[in-house]
């Protein structure tokens, strides 16, 4: 058995394994590598999803290793917030009973009662009632959510579900029937065909059926106009209203560029 | 008496309907339609049906509902058929090739095709040593992935595209992911979505039992049926035979 003199060489000891250890793994190992800062996204035009260049995006938007605790956290928080609060149970002051005593207190042979109102008996009151509006909002950390959101976004990047819409110093031009913006325009100014636009944008991409996001950088009165046929399967979401629910629960999430590099920007740990 | 608005107007606004003189005329136009047929009596008819003299018929009447005897098309089809017409119509910037890649020759004569965007040589083969260099610059590495990513016809995933570095790279993940049918198999709408097989797993302690398609299912069903039907069949058949042959 080791011996110490006193408590203060017991903590000075301490403390250097306490060094020694961090020092050690700090290390690493002797061929890894520092992990890129940057991953790429391509820049697409839509409907046709050409792509138009490539941009760097911060790993720590797309490439933010998962944390599911985080997720769990926001969507709760998320979840919590959305409820109304509306239920309305009476108390036994409310309810519609008489104050009557049921039975007496002795002799009965039963057990002793109050009046009906009593929370214990069928039919009767809600213990600890409360009357609406109910708060059930909790509260996160912004740290804690916005750290959420990117791996959301991260989540979805690895699993190839993320398109970014824009053209920002493009290599390649923006063909005829294709805008740089989540918009939908009819062919024409003669035909109100959009519909069929958009139908077509689904058909040749096979995402017919699937649960799409659309986060947009500012109101587009034709892609919401246009999508109405599918709106149980579209979602369509201006950047400062985009949910943490919103991105994992989407198949595939279009995001203009605009938006993105708000959300990089107001989400940034 | 009530003292009502309408009864101080003096008009009729109970009843709405026109006033009909002749309410019992159609009581009249009934009897008069009436068939003249002599009713006979139920037990003459009785014996003349045991007697043989009057066949009792057995026409139904009534068409079943069979898809055979309905012509033309529904209206639901006829309008589908007329909206996909309007779709095919609508200018579209198809630089996607709509067939996707399906054999390893095509996706080698794609990826070499894909070298005429660098604007430097051409590799004869995809067993080329240049295959493994990795891009030069990331507009290269662009235009190379785009024309490949076109003539294909399968979008590569961004996060893909970042680790991807040479051509040689690129080429085995077309061979795992699409050639493979890794992802013509994946189907998100489905609980089984992600389709396992044998090869997956080396281990020996891992069993994947394969997954059966409904069309299977549902041919080996109709197999199974036929089969206990046939063999009930026979079985009552035996079972008449000996009831004979024991009386």
């Amino acid at each position: 058995m080791l011996y110490f003199g006193s408590s203060r060489q017991l903590l000075r000891v301490s403390q250097s394994i306490r060094f020694q250890s961090s020092h050690a793994t700090a290390k690493g190992l002797a061929h890894a590598s520092v992990p890129p800062l940057f991953t790429l996204a391509t820049l697409r035009s839509f409907p046709s999803l050409e792509p138009l260049t490539f941009v760097p995006v911060p790993a720590s938007v797309f490439d933010a290793s998962l944390r599911r605790d985080l997720l769990w956290k926001a969507v709760v928080y998320e979840n919590d917030n959305k409820r109304v609060g509306s239920s309305n149970p009476p108390s036994r002051s409310e309810n519609g009973y008489s104050r009557r005593k049921l039975l007496p207190q002795k002799g009965s042979g039963k057990a002793r009662a109050g009046d009906a109102n009593s929370p214990t008996r069928h039919n009767g009151s809600r213990a600890l009632a409360r009357s609406a509006p109910n708060d059930y909002t909790t509260k996160l950390p912004q740290k804690v959510y916005s750290q959420a959101l990117l791996n959301a976004l991260s989540y979805q990047y690895r699993r190839g579900n993320i398109h970014v819409i824009g053209a920002a110093n493009a290599l390649c031009e923006t063909a005829e029937h294709d805008l740089n913006e989540l918009e939908v325009i009819p062919t024409s100014l003669k035909q109100d065909d959009g519909e069929l636009v958009f139908e077509k944008f689904l058909q040749t991409h096979g995402m017919a059926g699937e649960n799409l996001l659309f986060i947009v950088g500012a109101p587009r009165p034709g892609l919401f106009r246009y999508t109405d046929p599918v709106k149980d399967d579209v979602n369509i979401v201006q950047k400062e209203f985009v949910d943490v629910n919103d991105i994992l629960k989407a198949r595939r999430v279009f995001v203009e560029l605009e938006a993105l590099e708000y959300l990089a920007v107001t989400h940034t740990v | 008496m009530l003292r009502t608005v309408n009864h101080l107007n003096g008009s009729r606004a109970l009843h709405v309907s026109v006033k009909r003189s002749d309410f019992m005329s159609w009581f009249k136009r009934k009897q008069d339609g009436k068939s003249k047929t002599v009713s006979r009596d139920t037990k003459e008819v009785i014996a003349d049906i045991e007697a043989g003299e009057t066949k009792v018929s057995g026409t139904n009447t009534k068409l079943k509902l069979n898809e055979e005897y309905f012509i033309g098309e529904e209206a639901g089809a006829i309008n589908k058929a007329q909206r996909q017409a309007l779709i095919t119509q609508i200018p579209f910037n198809e630089w996607l090739s709509p067939s996707k890649v399906a054999t390893v020759k095509d996706l080698d004569h794609a990826l070499l095709k894909a070298f005429s965007t660098l604007g430097g040589p051409i590799p004869e083969s995809t067993t080329d040593k240049s295959l493994e260099l990795p891009f030069s610059n990331l507009i290269d590495k662009f235009h190379f992935t785009k024309a490949l990513q076109a003539s294909t016809g399968t979008l590569i995933p961004d996060y893909q595209l970042t680790r991807l570095q040479t051509p040689r790279e690129l080429r085995e993940y077309y061979l795992k992911e699409v050639i493979s049918g890794k992802l013509a198999n994946f189907k998100d709408a489905e609980p089984n979505a992600i389709e396992l097989n044998s090869t997956s797993y080396s281990a020996e302690n891992v069993h994947i039992i394969n997954s059966v398609r409904p069309k299977d299912k549902k041919r080996k069903l109709s197999v199974i049926f036929s089969e206990v039907e046939s063999l009930e069949r026979q079985s009552a058949k035996e079972a008449l035979e000996s009831a004979r042959q024991a009386a």
